[in-house]
């Protein structure tokens, strides 16, 4: 669908002319482009602590930042746990059993109640369990799957700091990065709501097309789309009636 | 984080200022509003600068204008439709009077346009005035393109039909008692 050509083109009279072209000639005074550019920096700095509480975008983000201090503050915990199964793998060879409980003790985990004991069967490897793992005996599996799980939440930064490779928490980082992902994307996911709503209007499915906008504000509460959603839904209205009218001028068969 | 967008707010204000005081001002912001009106509209680009895509943001900056204009004008207590002054001088008035300066202009422009309702006002501001697309329109207000074109061509006849109320020629003035006596009575001798 082409535009049509603006009016200012093809205006009829001087006045439409003037009128319309007057317009172009309005600026913003400097005084006020200054205010808001300090507001803007006033209004910046502000902004960052009171996010939290002021939008659910600031909470979404509050939680992040929970989460990452989770990672930051359990990072030292999973960090001397890593080092003391790196130690374990250094201390020499050795067969299954010949550690000391006392020296699993501090582990978080089953390994506190349960010590190791070389009687027992090995318990299947995890798959994400790594080879040196698969060498200790199952309370020290699960300590150390315990450890696992504590590196696997535990921030890079924190592990590159202790020196560890991190090969247990791969997936961390991609982790951070869906939250992150999904913190940035929440405009998108509206956007893409709102374009299936009209997919829907435009397609002539009315129902499908109010159950998406009817979803939009569980889904989004506090969305930035809200008018554009209310916009959606009085073009869903002015759609029905057209309908209904329609459908009242048809001969009854 | 949100300091570090500081350099690139301060881009898209030198960038679309302008832009975000002519629309605020065409959708009936006052201009002593208009101030206010920027502020916060400015205050929310900013808030969600990340998640704008780039080419986008001229259409998210106009669908933040509609909503604070409209929040302001509720706040306001104005009316959706006002008719034309009926003092607005017409056009022969200005052209003697030598008014056509910018400024009242701009005046009888927006008395124009506060002639239409909020919907058409808005596509209206958008197209003609401000040079966005149809797609750019149907982006930020969330509605399809056929709406669009529906609106500004309701649009462009209100605008016209007020264009030429402005223009009517000025009623004749009424003749006193004493002129319409004289008539009669070179009529009767």
């Amino acid at each position: 669908m082409k535009d049509p050509s603006r009016l200012l083109e093809t205006a009829r009279g001087g006045l439409e002319r003037e009128l319309l072209r007057s317009a172009y000639t309005d600026v913003a005074p400097d005084a006020v482009r200054a205010r808001v550019l300090e507001s803007i920096d006033r209004g910046l700095a502000e902004v960052a602590p009171r996010l939290p509480a002021s939008s659910a975008a600031g909470k979404r983000g509050l939680l992040l930042r929970m989460v990452r201090a989770a990672y930051l503050g359990g990072g030292l915990l999973a960090a001397a746990a890593g080092v003391a199964v790196v130690l374990l793998e250094q201390s020499g060879p050795r067969s299954r059993g010949d550690i000391p409980p006392s020296s699993l003790a501090w582990l978080p985990g089953p390994a506190r109640s349960a010590p190791a004991r070389g009687s027992e069967p090995a318990a299947p490897a995890q798959s994400r369990a790594k080879p040196h793992l698969a060498t200790l005996a199952p309370g020290e599996g699960q300590a150390a799957r315990g450890s696992n799980t504590a590196l696997a939440g535990m921030h890079p930064e924190h592990l590159r700091a202790a020196g560890l490779a991190n090969p247990l928490a791969r997936n961390t980082p991609a982790r951070l990065r869906a939250d992150a992902d999904e913190h940035e994307d929440w405009l998108g996911a509206q956007l893409r709501l709102l374009r299936e709503a009209r997919e829907q209007l435009e397609a002539g499915r009315l129902e499908q097309a109010e159950r998406v906008l009817n979803s939009y504000g569980p889904r989004f509460p506090g969305g930035v789309l809200g008018p554009q959603v209310n916009g959606l839904r009085e073009e869903l209205s002015e759609r029905r009636t057209t309908a209904r009218a329609a459908s009242g001028r048809l001969p009854l068969r | 984080m949100v300091a570090a967008r500081a350099p690139a707010v301060h881009q898209l204000v030198a960038e679309y200022m302008d832009f975000v005081w002519r629309s605020l001002r065409r959708l009936g912001v006052t201009e002593a509003d208009c101030d206010d009106g920027c502020q916060r509209v400015w205050v929310v680009v900013a808030k969600k600068l990340g998640s704008i895509e780039p080419e986008k943001m001229r259409s998210y900056i106009f669908s933040v204008v509609v909503r604070v204009a409209s929040e302001m004008r509720r706040a306001r207590g104005r009316h959706q439709h006002e008719e034309l002054d009926e003092h607005t001088p017409a056009l022969t008035a200005l052209d003697a009077e030598g008014l056509l300066e910018q400024k009242r202009v701009r005046q009888l422009l927006d008395q124009v346009l506060s002639s239409m309702s909020w919907e058409l006002r808005v596509v209206f501001v958008m197209f003609e005035l401000e040079g966005s697309s149809s797609p750019e329109i149907a982006e930020a207000l969330g509605v399809s393109r056929g709406t669009v074109a529906s609106r500004l061509r309701l649009a462009r006849e209100a605008f016209r039909r007020s264009v030429e109320r402005l223009q009517a020629p000025p009623r004749p003035p009424q003749q006193s008692l004493v002129q319409l006596v004289g008539v009669a009575s070179k009529a009767v001798s």
